[in-house]
């Protein structure tokens, strides 16, 4: 594998092309003596994820009874049972409508991932968590993110630049293999390493505050001595990542291309949704170690779910207001059908991550996912008591296998949390009543 | 719902350092009494201590008084005598360490250096508690890997931000040569003015000439003047003489032998105390021109600051650190939410605010005495909280003030709902909590950890019927002299406030049986928490305590073993005028504690930075 | 409008008398339940103020000792599309396009508590001049001319059957800020038994507090409605053991539910308060609903998507409300514009803040 960097290339993506100058020793501090990049690499890309199903679940049968580690798992997550684990259930979490109606199917979902409480039907209520997210992480990766829908649709996407730009989603496994294993597809370890001049830049920035700080220590008593020295450990650890960064990229062993899919019917009846899923998530687990994408949204069903049986004329959504509530068995059977169906797709998606080995652990050790819903009992269109769940520990920065219940509170605390897991710089998340600063912090590490 | 193992153990009380470990984890135990006969003895033996053997208030003891002719018409503020404190006793200060900028400080500077619309987002490393306060701590803590990576990105943001292309103008006095190259000229009126409001001192040439170096390096790389600025400005927002406040010292020329707090050290130790804030242009100014050792000029500054609104920033902090209140802010302070369903963090945060209004109210805007905060009926209600004091609230958002009505059950902060949800636990209410709150932070006192014996058979489940009260499930450690001892020091007080529940919310009955909430204090006995207001009003620690932990604020250490007649002497002053606060802070303010240092504190052996 | 001058019988053979223009010293300028402690209300009358925000509101539902719908249920299109191969069209923007001759109204005898609004005992056998054919539900012990011509329209619809579609979402709607209703009892002298309290009934626009269970929590401070055509006349009746009964008075509600934005009048309506030891309170609100503003909500709003959850045609909800229209009489036309509708609501202590 070739890891050369082309002295040129970086001059100009230095300079932009401009005839500039650029001083040597800024080359030289990221550069071994034969001119090719230092071998370790930095640490492993760590992805962000949505997983979308409509239609929500029973609360009474969905949500455990136990709180913390090892939780139990109620009727509709019982297909669980082998990845809960990796599974943290957030449970207990409103939608605040401050006397804005609640748009069927719509609330619920554009709060989830915007924060904000849509003021009018149809309203995209501003940037999606996605998109925040994408903007600070994405950047490097061919694909800043890739939005995937198993119904087949292209307009079906819950990923959105802005209240009027919507991501479409790639809607066929030989639509998403084209798109990422197609043409221009370049296996990422024979590619040319750039390093970004702004991380050379800081750190020789860190090397001057290095130098202050070393006047500062002599005046200063032995006890804030010993507390120098431990600011200086922690800004030496700093330089440290910025020179694992400035080493490239770490290799990706794991990648390889995967075999192109074959045409496939494409439909929103169980099982064909089923198999679209199933081959997008194994098209994504590639696409993820080969580093083409940092993050990703799969949409299962849209709030309009229209999964159905082969052959009935009565999708999923239909059936959560048609269906009446079994008075026997307490919820409605053909379209809590749909919820476990969901359920089995979505720990199916885990499993698969789960088990793809990367670095020292697996793909999803390095991945969060956020799994979410439009609505709780979708028969009244509820957007209280959301179902949310987090898969994945992201790189070590969050803790799973846990249930937190946050009864009253607003959901907006799950995109809070997982735009700070994924670092960003933010202490607050949505408007109004929905406007949260306390991220989940039973699942932070 | 509740675990009943957990519900039963914690109305035990012995989990109290889960909330207040800092308070007492590293201090002695002072006291151990065996019986009720010589707790009167101990707690004598224990005022001595607190109150340093000064033997203390000889003046009336009858809380706050009414305005007399020697005070201040509200909300006026005398100047302040350069002769202060001319009769007052020698001190021999304690010493002096970096302190690191709490957040807020650390908002606070940044929004008055840079601009109040620079957004500061991320998740802070947490402020710690030392002694029983956040201020001391910050004289010890340090910055780890994670909190340094924190700042670095704040850093970078808030530079991106304060030299965006719409902002810069604003920022930046010198047009740049061009805007695609370094201009060293430019950079270097840059680095020099933000680096002295920044570090809060002028730089020395070679360190403008670091940064200059910084700015260049970066602008001639990327072709971009303003991404060299932002460069060194977010090198700047690194620095430790940012994120810690280093206030030099220097021999006292009146003193021989002493150190004394530079004339610029003294702007930001003046600054962060009364505004939590960065020094302002003028105080810097006055700090570098040595104002700030003269008696006089020194006067005149801090009668300055003190004349301004944003002493209610200062005011406000020292009361939140006091109280504990960062446990609210960080989302510690929960309630089961079966059995309190009304309980939420909206409804804390507007319960701190409530309460930090009423100090400011009280003590800032009507500069009345220290001592009414526990019996004044003045408040403030937003529609949240007026639910849970069932009250009406005619503002659809905010605030409104609000009093409680003659023969209301609630007067004074302990019956506000923030005091009365922290000091609690989740489903419970606790009078050891709460009376532990009013001894060691109101009072000053020491109680000490509770044994490690303890045998829980002699506490009933409260749902078999026989201790139905809080009162009733505590008279089990009267009758065990191991417990009753300190208990005895705290559960007399909190039972006062059991009418409020583990929320804060009335009620009249535990489990179905009446509440009886009367209780003593030092001593004197009261009816209810009303009776419990005018008797903390009308001690004679509360006062004293109050000056102790703010000289303790103010200095960000323990008090000093050569201040204790200092604070006698303080405590005399304020005895004869009301404990008002802004007089508290001249005094403290004015004193060698405040602007003179033993020097340096030396490493503790086995110590190590956290 | 019915004749206000009327004299009304309430169910129970307790005899009420109408009084119009009695709740005219109400309008505006009342103190809050309980005014902030500076500003003691200019004008207020003598006596307490109890102030309720609604936790459930929605339609009563008669009871009946034989199967009150016989043939069943309404279809949904899709269901009847299953049925016949034919989808009906969508014709909820143009109800009497097309004609619906198999919609199934309720038309068997059923006892519920309520008014006799028109003080008759009215049957589908004998009306009199000046009244629409119609045939009116018992009380609970038999009382006979409770009129409730709207559920016959929709009796046999089943999304509006307890528990249905539309009652979770009503439930909903009063909690979640769509649909806040408050209520005002003043000038009471004795909480069990007064001749003279006066009531109103008001829109508002802000959310009741909720707890972390999802409940009202009671206690809330909530602004009435800014509108003043959103606060009701102010009706006096009187409070016997704990009951109160008062009326008539027009109302108008809001609502802001999902994908309806309407305005919900009732005119002529009656207002039954009982209140409970335990501080809450729960009654029924009984009136006519115009035809118009009825299937505004129904037809022109939530139109084939709640006909498709709800189970109905719009063409023969529409044919159904007019056909059982009992208030509103037109003397030139003999026809009726308005239907008797009772709801019921539960309620919490609040602070009504005006």
């Amino acid at each position: 594998m070739s890891r050369t960097i082309d002295r040129r290339t970086f001059l100009r993506g230095v300079a932009g092309g401009a005839a500039i100058s650029v001083g040597l020793p800024l080359l030289d501090c990221f550069l071994n003596d034969s001119g090719t990049a230092l071998a370790q690499g930095g640490p492993l890309p760590v992805r962000f994820g949505t997983w979308f199903w409509g239609c929500g679940m029973n609360p009474q049968r969905w949500i455990p009874t136990t709180v913390g580690p090892d939780y139990d798992l109620p009727p509709e997550l019982a297909s669980l049972a082998d990845v809960k684990q990796y599974v943290n259930v957030l449970s207990g979490m409103n939608t605040i409508l401050d006397g804005r109606p609640n748009y069927p199917h719509q609330t619920g979902i554009m709060t989830n991932i915007t924060g904000t409480v849509p003021g009018a039907d149809g309203e995209v209520s501003g940037t999606s968590l996605d998109v925040l997210i994408s903007r600070a992480i994405g950047g490097g990766t061919r694909f800043r993110s890739i939005e995937m829908a198993a119904t087949g649709r292209p307009t079906q996407t819950y990923s959105f630049e802005s209240a009027g730009v919507a991501n479409p989603s790639a809607v066929s496994p030989l639509d998403l293999y084209s798109r990422i294993f197609g043409a221009g597809f370049a296996d990422p370890n024979d590619r040319d390493f750039m390093p970004d001049p702004r991380l050379v830049l800081r750190q020789s920035a860190l090397s001057a505050i290095r130098d202050d700080a070393a006047r500062l220590e002599r005046r200063l008593g032995s006890h804030d001595r010993q507390r120098l020295d431990q600011y200086f450990t922690s800004l030496r650890q700093l330089e440290q990542q910025l020179e694992l960064s400035l080493s490239g990229p770490p290799p990706l062993d794991a990648c390889v291309r995967p075999p192109e899919p074959k045409g496939e019917d494409l439909g929103t009846d169980l099982p064909q949704t089923a198999k679209t899923h199933q081959m997008m998530t194994e098209l994504l687990v590639f696409a993820l170690l080969c580093d083409q994408t940092r993050v990703f949204n799969m949409l299962f069903s849209w709030s309009l779910s229209e999964l159905r049986n082969p052959g009935a004329d009565i999708s999923h959504h239909q059936l959560t207001h048609d269906e009446g509530v079994d008075e026997e068995l307490g919820y409605q059977p053909n379209a809590t059908f749909f919820a476990l169906a969901s359920m089995e797709a979505w720990a199916g998606f885990v499993t698969r991550l789960a088990s793809e080995p990367e670095g020292a652990g697996t793909l999803l050790d390095n991945c969060l996912v956020m799994a979410h819903s439009d609505s709780s009992f979708a028969k009244s269109h509820d957007v209280n008591l959301i179902p949310f769940m987090t898969a994945g520990s992201a790189g070590g920065r969050i803790r799973s296998g846990i249930h937190v219940a946050a009864p009253g509170d607003p959901t907006t605390r799950v995109g809070l949390t997982m735009q700070q897991v994924m670092g960003l710089p933010v202490s607050e998340f949505g408007t109004r009543s929905m406007l949260t600063s306390q991220p989940i912090s039973e699942i932070l590490t | 719902m509740v675990d009943e193992r957990f519900a039963t153990l914690s109305d035990l009380d012995l989990d109290l350092e889960r909330i207040t470990a800092s308070r007492v984890a590293d201090r002695p135990v002072k006291m151990r009494m065996q019986s009720k006969r010589n707790r009167t003895a101990a707690l004598v033996l224990l005022f001595a201590w607190v109150l340093g053997c000064g033997g203390g208030s000889g003046g009336s003891a009858t809380g706050p008084a009414p305005g007399g002719p020697a005070d201040p018409p509200p909300g006026a503020s005398p100047n302040t005598p350069p002769d202060l404190l001319a009769d007052a006793p020698p001190v021999s200060p304690g010493p002096a360490a970096m302190r690191r900028l709490t957040e807020a400080q650390y908002r606070a500077s940044v929004a008055d250096v840079l601009g109040e619309d620079v957004e500061i987002g991320g998740r802070f490393e947490p402020d710690s508690r030392r002694d029983g306060l956040l201020a001391v701590g910050t004289s010890f803590v340090s910055v780890t890997p994670a909190g340094f990576e924190q700042y670095d990105a704040i850093a970078r943001s808030v530079a991106e931000q304060a030299l965006a292309p719409e902002r810069r103008a604003a920022l930046v006095a010198c047009p740049p040569a061009s805007v695609a190259a370094a201009d060293d000229a430019c950079a270097s009126d840059f680095v020099r003015r933000y680096g002295r409001r920044l570090l809060r001192r002028s730089l020395a040439d070679d360190e403008i000439a670091r940064g200059v170096a910084v700015a260049r390096e970066t602008a001639t790389a990327l072709g971009d003047f303003y991404a060299g600025l932002e460069m060194a400005l977010a090198t700047l927002l690194l620095s430790p003489e940012f994120l810690f406040r280093v206030e030099n010292s220097e021999p006292d020329p009146d003193h021989a032998g002493r150190q004394r707090f530079t004339s610029t050290a003294m702007a930001s130790r003046l600054s962060y105390l009364l505004w939590n804030t960065a020094p302002d242009e003028d105080l810097l100014a006055a700090g570098e021109r040595g104002d700030l050792v003269d008696d006089a000029l020194l006067a005149a500054e801090l009668d300055r600051l003190l004349d301004s609104p944003r002493l209610e920033d200062g005011v406000r902090v020292f009361f939140s650190d006091l109280y504990g209140f960062d446990q609210i802010r960080q989302g510690l302070v929960r309630k089961d939410a079966t059995l309190f369903p009304a309980y939420s963090q909206a409804l804390i945060e507007d319960a701190e605010e409530q309460t930090l209004r009423v100090v400011a109210e009280h003590l800032v805007t009507e500069d009345e005495d220290y001592r009414g905060l526990f019996t004044t009926r003045r408040s403030f209600m937003s529609r949240a909280l007026g639910v849970v004091y069932r009250v009406p609230v005619v503002s659809g958002t905010g605030f409104e003030p609000y009093e409680f009505p003659a023969g209301s059950d609630r007067a004074g902060v302990l019956t506000h709902l923030s005091l009365l949800a922290l000091y609690s636990h989740p489903g419970r209410s606790s009078p050891t909590l709460r009376g532990k709150f009013v001894r060691e932070v109101l009072l000053c006192q020491d109680v000490p950890p509770p044994p490690g014996n303890i045998d829980f058979s002699m506490f009933d489940d409260p749902a078999s019927g026989t201790r139905r009260t809080a009162r009733d499930r505590l008279q089990a450690h009267n009758d065990n002299p191991a417990c009753a001892g300190c208990h005895g020091l705290m559960d007399p007080i909190g039972l006062g406030l059991e009418k409020m529940d583990s929320m804060g919310a009335s009620r009249e009955t535990e489990n179905g049986a009446a509440i009886d909430p009367s209780g003593q204090l030092n001593g004197v006995a009261f009816e209810d928490a009303i009776g419990l207001g005018e008797a903390m009003a009308a001690d004679e620690l509360v006062g004293p305590c109050f000056v102790r932990s703010f000289l303790r604020f103010a200095v960000g250490r323990e008090v000093a073993d050569g201040e204790g007649e200092l604070l006698d002497y303080v405590n005399q002053r304020l005895g004869e005028s009301g404990y008002r606060m802004r007089e508290l802070i001249r005094l403290i303010v004015m004193s060698d504690a405040f602007r003179s240092t033993s020097g340096p504190r030396l490493a503790v052996e086995g110590e190590e930075a956290s | 409008m019915n004749d206000p001058l009327r004299v009304l019988r309430a169910y129970f053979g307790i005899g009420l008398l109408l009084c119009v223009g009695c709740g005219s010293s109400g309008g505006g300028g009342a103190p809050s339940s309980a005014p902030p402690p500076e500003e003691p209300g200019p004008a207020a009358p003598a006596g307490d103020s109890l102030g309720f925000v609604f936790t459930s509101f929605g339609f009563d539902y008669p009871s009946h000792d034989e199967e009150p719908c016989p043939l069943g249920w309404n279809l949904s299109p899709r269901e009847e599309q299953v049925q016949t191969g034919v989808l009906p069209p969508d014709d909820c923007q143009n109800p009497e396009a097309n004609q619906d001759p198999d919609f199934l109204t309720l038309e068997g005898s059923g006892r519920i508590q309520g008014f006799d609004l028109d003080g008759l005992a009215s049957t589908n056998g004998a009306p009199v001049a000046g009244e629409c054919r119609h045939q009116d539900f018992t009380g609970p012990a038999g009382e006979p001319g409770v009129d409730y011509q709207l559920w016959r329209a929709i009796g046999c619809i089943r999304g509006f059957q307890r528990g249905g579609i539309v009652q979770n979402v009503q439930d909903d709607a009063v909690i979640n800020g769509e649909m806040t209703i408050l209520l005002e009892l003043s000038d009471i002298d004795d909480p069990r038994n007064d001749d003279e309290v006066r009531v109103q009934i008001f829109a508002s626009t802000d959310s009741p507090p909720l707890g972390s269970d999802g409940k009202v929590l009671p206690y809330g401070s909530l602004d009435v409605h800014e509108e003043a055509r959103f606060h009701s006349e102010t009706a006096v009746g009187r409070l016997v053991d704990g009951v109160l009964q008062a009326g008539p008075i027009d109302l108008l509600l809001r609502l802001n539910i999902q994908i309806v934005d309407a305005e919900l009048p009732l005119h002529d309506a009656w207002v039954r308060v009982e209140l409970l030891p335990d501080g809450s309170a729960r009654g029924q609100i009984h009136g006519y609903w115009p035809v118009e503003a009825a299937y505004e909500v129904f037809g022109y709003q939530a139109g084939y998507a709640a006909a498709d959850a709800l189970a109905y045609t719009c063409t023969g909800l529409y044919a159904a409300l007019k056909s059982h229209a009992d208030g509103g009489f037109d003397p030139a036309s003999g026809a009726c514009s308005s239907l008797s509708t009772i709801y019921q609501f539960t309620a919490l202590p609040a602070f009504v803040v005006k």
